[in-house]
């Protein structure tokens, strides 16, 4: 490798040493090239902008324009590698896109963060949008942390969107135990006469045992 | 005999719709995302699919394109059910080429009674 220049980033990744550029170059030219209409263009910067440290914040913002499948992994995994609270904080408007790909992309990576994103958690369930609050249970469901079920119950006894509370009972059906059974007559006697709501509290009382037991 | 599938991730919800129109004797099957749903109506023709939008490896919307693209399945009837009740996600469903669009929780007996009409069943 050749000496580095002031404001010049090197190129070492985890990829074989064959796959190294020839050509140095900045930081503001890597930036740029994140942009190229070329994928391969595209797929170096992101190696030599993530050997270089570069901040999540670009490739999160990159990430709400990319449309190949490819490169949004690509960007993914450059996450992945650092994962912070910070990071998982840049995220959250991903799980807003309507690009299923990085939607689920960064579902997945707070799945694999569990620590991180628990961080975020009041956050995300008092936002706005009941979609997102539908895709933090969705999350909330497949993350491994021992506070899944509390929030699950919290959700499902206080949130206000019948939705969210549906998806929250429905992993319950996945994640519940004996505890859930106290929540389950105040979900009940919330959203008394919604029949998805009865049947899915029917479910958890057939898999956990009922109060009657 | 016709088919019916179910797409959606959740499986209380599946298995709700299953229950709903379990009434009317038809063939069910179900998927957890578009990808599955394709692979198995690509195998057995489905003649009416009831299908969420937010799902893994494949959403509602792209599902119904594909549907719309594909000779065996192109005549399939599909009813859009979602939690999304924004003006604009209908509308994007119709483009998407849904015939119907439902907001979650669904009506039971509304369900059961437009699968049936599509069908061409009596209730």
């Amino acid at each position: 490798m050749g000496l580095k220049k002031k404001n010049e980033v090197s190129f070492e990744t985890e990829s074989s040493e064959s796959e190294r550029r020839a050509t140095a170059r900045t930081y503001e030219q890597l930036i740029r090239d994140l942009s190229s209409c070329d994928i391969e263009v595209r797929r170096w910067a992101i190696r030599d902008l993530r050997a270089s440290g570069t901040s999540d914040e670009v490739f999160i913002e990159r990430l709400h324009k990319e449309t190949d499948v490819t490169i949004i992994e690509a960007l993914f995994s450059a996450l992945d590698r650092k994962f912070s609270s910070k990071t998982a904080n840049g995220m959250l408007d991903l799980l807003k896109s309507e690009n299923v790909q990085v939607r689920n992309g960064a579902i997945e990576l707070f799945q694999l963060n569990p620590v991180e994103f628990a961080s975020q958690i009041d956050n995300i369930i008092d936002d706005n949008d009941p979609d997102l609050r539908i895709f933090c249970v969705d999350i909330i469901g497949a993350v491994a942390h021992k506070e899944a079920t509390n929030w699950l119950h919290e959700i499902a006894l206080t949130d206000t969107d019948i939705n969210v509370v549906g998806t929250a009972l429905d992993k319950l059906t996945e994640v519940g135990d004996g505890t859930t059974l106290e929540v389950l007559p105040l979900v009940a006697k919330r959203h008394a006469g919604n029949t998805y709501i009865e049947f899915v509290i029917n479910i958890l009382y057939q898999q956990l045992g009922s109060a009657d037991e | 005999m016709k088919n019916i599938m179910i797409v959606d991730d959740a499986t209380t919800v599946r298995m709700f719709h299953k229950g709903v129109i379990s009434s009317i004797n038809r063939h069910i099957e179900e998927a957890e995302n578009g990808v599955e749903a394709l692979e198995k109506a690509l195998k057995a023709p489905i003649d009416l699919f009831l299908v969420d939008i937010n799902m893994p490896k494949m959403d509602g919307y792209r599902l119904c394109q594909e549907i719309r693209q594909r000779d065996e399945l192109r005549s399939s009837t599909v009813i859009m059910i979602s939690t999304e009740s924004a003006k604009q996600d209908e509308e994007r469903a119709y483009r998407s080429g849904a015939n119907f669009y439902m907001s979650k929780p669904v009506d039971s007996e509304q369900l059961k009674v437009l699968v049936a009409a599509i069908l061409g069943d009596a209730v």
